[in-house]
């Protein structure tokens, strides 16, 4: 009996496990910890921006927002008025930031929140990132489903509000470079793992109606099961497609096989946004990036300023990152992930509205990720992933004055060494 | 040949008085690391004991009378961390692993350790995550069982931020608390590899934990949250980093073996004392040398650079003594000058924090092991 109450657990736990976002426990001993940002412009990204609004977080959690809020007895008041408030940044791909260096199988015991870029991608508003491992000696794109990826927080120095999910993503970008016969592999790879699923769909429901066999253990997808995660939709897969060449055959294996795709690096996106649009897939686009087109290796358009706009016009989701992805105090200035709100102004530069500028690298490149649920936006319930800027967002000479991760104050321009000599330009 | 070393041993044997006559420091400033220093007082040795100290005591009968006018005596050095006095090749890696086993005795071999004036150093097993049990020994004695002073002394744990290691320590808490909840069952044992973990569990045995980085630090604790009882006991040997992370070890009273030396804040050459930021946190701090000689030598010169720096000479002096030998597991005998705790002490020229000064003698279990030549 024990043993069978025993076997239902571990298929529970089994189901439970997998791509869910974890959710960090509750601690009931405490009383809870509120904190208002008063007197702010809030962009709340799904309900406009509230001027001289009340922010109140609760513990972790955004409890309220509002112009004339009660707020409970010992709230700590923060006088944010006149600045802007917004969700901090979502990095949609991010390089050396949060993870301990070694060998790192599950990125979740390998989280290093004392990083100390993380204080840098914290003084660039970003509050969430994804990280991928694998991929490679130089870390590029073209390793296949190997390694393991997650969104992570800039939670210094807590370790366990940092995860938000893991895996976050199966990197399917080796599709791009591969031979015919590789290309064969993976087709077939994709078809057992949507037999596997049928197989695994088929045990869920007859666990659900109570009619499984005594013993019958859940059906095991084997090296299919990275597919099957995408074909399930628990994650999406990432494909870099630089050239329309590359576009189209990674929308060809899209539409064969029907999951959700985001587009890395797609340079050339602009030329076929209606079909990207068709095929649901996402984009993450370097507005700035100048790509001159190219015969001989076969990017015949080039790159466009204009292709945020483009996108938009044609439906597509996109999210919005630097030209280098890592962040770091070296490389050329204003190319990495510092500078990911003028990344966004790129994208207004050549036609993009600035509400769907500022989306892109908040509530879409969170959307993208799949994690819209708990960061991207401020609104009741969500995280306190909060930062407070000294003017608009979009404008180049505004500075990150203070970062909010999980409701905790992780950054203050006033008392970092980095920055906080550099005054606002006029 | 064989013969011939064991008539060198017996003469070594019978060379060392087993019970040298008693020895009187008197009009000296005793540091005693527990309580408030003596301005000026003596200090009694008898039987390898510290038979009394304060400012009127009787010199005893017979006691060799040593005049400390302008001078110092303070406990010895405890060195909680080392490879000195094991094996170089190391030996073997699990949890059931003693390091008695690799101490090796000599006759002069410790004679530089001495005259640095460690008194007690704690040889910890190496290699792996749990590489075994560590021995707390006084450098001096020519068989195992002379020199230690306690084994086993602590467990050893190294955690690395990986899932491999997390999982490795994981697993063997986890076998460990199942016999530690155990409840009748009768004669069934422990296996030799969990037996050590269940008393770590249980608070019987101390543990050490090697962990460089802060993000290590918050890994451990993961790890240790389903095993956490208030009789459990370790102590954290820190890299050159663990003090980024001083606001959390802080937040739960750690006590943290660091090296004695500054730093700098990350990226910056500003000078930074992770001493000083375990401290402020509320940590308590012991200093762990390292194992090079001139690391040794230059110990207390180190500590006087921190004191410079602004560190408290009670603290720093505790640091030195008192907080190694609790992390060693051996307080109740070494680490300060207390009646009745062993008569291992050192007297100095003056000040030991004034950068310059000299060790002029140097007593384990009350025997004069070091006197500088006139």
């Amino acid at each position: 009996m024990n043993r069978i109450a025993f076997a239902l657990l571990a298929i529970f736990a089994a189901a439970g496990s997998g791509a869910r976002q974890e959710t960090p426990k509750p601690t009931p001993e405490r009383a809870p910890i509120y904190t208002a940002l008063v007197g702010g412009n809030v962009h709340t990204m799904t309900q406009g921006v509230l001027k001289g609004a009340t922010l109140l977080f609760k513990d972790a959690k955004i409890h309220r927002i509002g112009n004339d809020l009660d707020l409970p007895e010992g709230t700590k008041k923060i006088d944010v008025t006149g600045k802007t408030v917004l969700p901090g940044f979502v990095a949609a791909t991010a390089r050396g930031l949060g993870i301990a260096p070694g060998n790192v199988q599950k990125i979740a015991d390998s989280l290093d929140p004392y990083q100390e870029t993380m204080k840098l991608a914290l003084a660039g508003g970003i509050t969430s990132a994804y990280v991928e491992t694998g991929g490679g000696i130089f870390g590029d794109r073209s390793e296949g489903p190997a390694g393991t990826s997650a969104v992570i927080k800039m939670s210094w120095g807590d370790l366990d509000g940092m995860l938000l999910v893991e895996p976050a993503a199966v990197n399917l970008s080796s599709w791009i470079r591969a031979s015919p016969v590789q290309r064969l592999d993976m087709r077939d790879s994709f078809r057992k793992a949507r037999e596997a699923l049928e197989k695994i769909r088929d045990y869920e429901s007859r666990k659900a109606a109570g009619k499984l066999a005594p013993n019958e253990q859940p059906p095991y997808a084997g090296s299919q099961e990275p597919y099957v995660r995408v074909l399930r939709g628990d994650v999406p897969a990432r494909i870099s497609a630089s050239s329309a060449d590359e576009i189209a055959s990674a929308l060809a294996l899209v539409n064969e096989f029907r999951f959700r795709a985001v587009l890395l690096d797609a340079d050339e996106a602009w030329t076929m946004a209606e079909e990207i649009g068709r095929a649901r897939c996402a984009c993450v686009i370097a507005p700035r990036r100048r790509r001159l087109p190219d015969k001989r290796s076969n990017r015949l358009s080039g790159s466009s300023i204009e292709q945020a706009a483009i996108l938009r016009k044609a439906g597509v989701k996109f999210a919005v990152v630097p030209l280098q992805e890592r962040i770091d105090t070296g490389g050329m200035a204003g190319r990495d992930l510092q500078m990911l709100p003028l990344e966004a102004a790129f994208a207004v530069r050549g036609g993009l509205d600035a509400k769907t500028a500022l989306e892109a690298i908040t509530l879409t490149a969170a959307e993208v990720l799949g994690v819209d649920s708990r960061v991207g936006s401020l609104e009741e319930g969500k995280d306190a992933d909060v930062i407070v800027l000294d003017g608009d967002p979009l404008d180049y000479r505004t500075y990150v004055e203070l970062t909010f991760v999980n409701g905790k104050l992780v950054y203050e321009k006033d008392k970092s060494p980095y920055f906080q000599h550099l005054k606002r330009a006029r | 040949m064989h013969f011939s070393l064991y008539i060198l041993y017996l003469v070594a044997l019978l060379g060392q008085d087993p019970a040298p006559g008693p020895v009187a420091i008197k009009n000296v400033r005793l540091l005693t690391a527990s309580g408030p220093e003596i301005a000026s007082g003596t200090i009694v040795l008898k039987d390898g004991k510290i038979e009394a100290l304060g400012a009127d005591v009787a010199v005893p009968a017979g006691a060799r009378v040593i005049d400390g006018a302008g001078k110092v005596v303070m406990p010895g050095f405890v060195h909680p961390y080392t490879r000195i006095g094991g094996s170089p090749s190391g030996s073997g890696s699990a949890p059931n692993h003693l390091a008695i086993e690799e101490l090796t005795p000599s006759l002069d071999g410790y004679r530089p350790v001495i005259r640095a004036g460690f008194t007690t150093l704690a040889l910890y097993p190496s290699g792996g995550p749990l590489s075994g049990q560590a021995v707390a020994f006084k450098p001096r004695g020519v068989a195992r069982d002379q020199m230690s002073l306690l084994s086993p002394a602590y467990l050893r744990i190294d955690i690395d931020a990986n899932t491999q290691a997390k999982e490795q320590l994981r697993l063997a808490l986890d076998g460990a608390k199942r016999w530690k909840d155990r409840r009748g069952g009768g004669d069934a044992k422990p296996d030799d590899r969990t037996a050590p973990l269940v008393q770590f569990l249980k608070g019987e045995l101390r543990g050490l934990v090697e962990i460089q980085t802060p993000a290590e630090y918050l890994h451990f604790r993961q790890v240790l949250k389903p095993f956490e009882d208030p009789a459990l006991k370790f102590a954290i040997v820190g890299g050159f980093d663990l003090w980024r992370g001083a606001e959390a070890l802080g937040a739960r009273k750690e006590l943290v073996l660091l090296r004695p030396d500054l730093s700098y804040a990350p990226d910056t050459m500003i000078r930074a004392s992770p001493v000083a930021e375990m401290i402020a946190a509320g940590c308590t701090v012991g200093f762990t040398p390292g194992d090079s000689f001139a690391l040794l030598h230059n110990h207390l010169f180190r500590v006087s650079l921190l004191v410079k720096a602004g560190l408290d000479r009670a603290v720093a002096l505790r640091a030195m003594t008192i907080v190694p030998a609790e992390a060693a597991g051996v307080v109740k005998r070494v680490g300060s000058l207390e009646k009745g705790k062993d008569a291992d002490l050192l007297l100095l020229d003056g000040d030991p924090f004034c950068g310059t000064a000299r060790i002029l003698m140097v007593f384990i279990d009350g025997r004069v092991e070091f006197e500088v030549t006139p």
